[in-house]
């Protein structure tokens, strides 16, 4: 009676390669059982000095870099990329690649979220989504590789606009597959969405108060998840964007509250719906038109230091870029969302079972190319 | 807000000396690496700057210096507002700001890692992408890169070379 078990603290090690932890990255854990008392993430393991290897390359040369930079979402990366070094350098981009550009971009918005949404049932236990999922992606594959040829990394986008014109009936294979995509995510919704053991596995797991969000600098669906009516492409909009009528989600504590593991998930499905609305847009509005603006062959960028933002699907993607006024930029860095989403982790995971700290970081959405750079 | 409504409000917030640097895409706003915290403190707590997030935190080499760079942002005013420090190359040192906004303390310690700025007051300042073992700090101009790494090999292949701008 009253005897007390004293119990020690033990440090295990998760990863670096662990299928949960969503590319090669390190998680050390102190659990008392099955309670996690101390989280500390382990990152750099794919740190490929993007940044330095910028420095080196003349500023068409290192679009391609920045594919790598995101590789879930490469037509978002080019684009933050490519909108900075216009912005600097003052290229109008014509109509027409405009409207090229927000429709790849957010076709790839969709395929990133998916992979986000499937990959967190998979973490959970529930493989089918996942498959479903990626075969949906497969069509946005084709899709995209019918405007480019690539499948993964694009290289896409160019200083100035896009390198080449979509095929003749393009916009039609792109409405089609919006149809049958909608009945596609009723179907996924019935499968996880709306599952109560789903359900129950994410709400109220991880939240992030609306202080906590912005005081670690949380960016994009992880910053709207905790209540932030927050998006780049409404506050401070870039491209044909003013133009476009889309809605901004933001959590609303649907299961339970605000900020919580359910609630980044529902932003990012209700993200989907809302690129498919802007998507449809295009396709009425898209104008015939040259698709590159006329750039020199050396860009040479007035000096200075410069700091453009984009949204991407994991939130704002800053870059700082330093120009000399060379051909090849003096010091460039990214800030990424998933290198912020990652900081928070060792905040929100003390007191949280381990197997909850799987579904916290696939709701975080984070990309280990994108956190180590 | 525009930059000199801002730049007003940062002169009555706090009595250090700040100095407007403009170039070709704005303005930024110098500060010594004393005063660094106060004016830093002052953009998060003036209810007019309200800056409640850092954005971004980097530092650049600059001939015999490091120029650091806050990015700072305002969700309730919706204004953007970027403050630069320089400190010197060898021993250069700032005050930490993970107080005033916990997300700095990775991107301390990813401008400690790669430029080598010792960040004051930093809970726990050690390197983020490298290994620990790893000697200087790559995103300095000087940088050599080493050739050997416990014993791997790091020379550029003849293919590597060829592709190397001269």
């Amino acid at each position: 009676m009253g005897k007390q078990l004293r119990t020690e603290l033990m440090t295990i090690n998760m990863g670096p390669q662990h299928p949960s932890t969503h590319g090669v990255i390190r998680f050390i854990i102190k659990t008392d059982g099955e309670i996690v008392h101390e989280c500390e993430p382990d990152v750099g393991y794919l740190h490929r000095s993007i940044e330095k290897i910028g420095e080196q390359m003349t500023w068409q040369g290192f679009v391609p870099f920045t594919d790598r930079v995101d590789y879930l979402a490469a037509m978002n990366a080019n684009w933050a990329f490519c909108l900075g070094v216009e912005q600097m350098i003052g290229t109008e981009v014509p109509r027409r690649a405009e409207f090229l550009r927000v429709m790849v971009g957010e076709l790839n918005r969709i395929s990133s979220h998916l992979i986000a949404i499937g990959a967190t049932a998979m973490d959970l236990g529930g493989f089918t989504p996942f498959i479903q999922l990626l075969r949906e992606r497969e069509y946005i594959n084709d899709l995209l590789e019918l405007a480019c040829g690539a499948r993964l990394t694009y290289n896409y986008m160019c200083i100035g606009g896009v390198h080449y014109d979509v095929p003749q009936n393009w916009n039609e294979k792109v409405a089609e597959f919006l149809t049958h995509f909608e009945l596609a995510m009723e179907q996924m919704n019935r499968l996880i969405s709306y599952n109560r053991i789903f359900i129950n596995r994410m709400a109220k797991v991880g939240t992030v108060t609306r202080e906590d969000a912005i005081g670690y600098n949380l960016v994009g669906p992880n910053l709207r998840g905790s209540g932030v009516q927050f998006d780049l492409r409404r506050n401070h909009p870039y491209s044909v964007y003013p133009e476009l009528e889309f809605d901004v989600p933001y959590g609303q504590g649907r299961e339970g509250e605000v900020g919580d593991s359910y609630d980044r998930y529902y932003v990012r499905l209700e993200e989907i719906r809302e690129s498919i609305k802007i998507i449809r847009q295009c396709i009425k509005m898209i104008p015939e038109g040259d698709v590159k603006a006329k750039v020199k062959n050396s860009i040479k960028p007035p000096v200075g230091v410069f700091h453009s933002k984009t949204e991407t699907p994991r939130g704002e993607t800053g870059y700082l870029i330093e120009s000399d006024g060379k051909t090849s930029a003096y010091r460039i860095k990214i800030r990424t969302g998933s290198f912020t989403a990652m900081s928070i982790i060792p905040k929100i995971a003390p007191g949280m079972f381990i197997a909850d700290l799987i579904a916290v970081i696939g709701s975080l959405d984070v990309v280990a190319p994108e956190l180590d750079r | 807000m525009d930059s000199k409504q801002i730049f007003e409000a940062l002169q009555g917030a706090v009595d250090h000396e700040i100095e407007q640097v403009e170039d070709s895409y704005g303005v930024k706003f110098k500060v010594k690496p004393e005063g660094l915290f106060d004016v830093l403190k002052a953009c998060q707590q003036n209810p007019e700057l309200a800056c409640d997030a850092l954005t971004n935190q980097t530092g650049i080499h600059v001939d015999e210096a490091i120029q650091l760079y806050y990015v700072l942002y305002s969700y309730a005013h919706h204004h953007e507002l970027i403050v630069n420090c320089e400190v010197p190359l060898e021993g250069g040192k700032a005050p930490s700001v993970v107080e005033l906004w916990p997300g700095a303390d990775w991107l301390e310690r990813e401008t400690y890692d790669l430029l080598g700025v010792q960040f004051t007051g930093h809970p726990d300042l050690k390197r983020i992408m490298l290994p620990e073992d790893w000697e200087g700090h790559p995103l300095r101009k000087d940088y050599v890169f080493p050739e050997f790494y416990q014993g791997i090999d790091n020379r550029p292949s003849e293919i590597t070379k060829s592709f190397q701008l001269k």
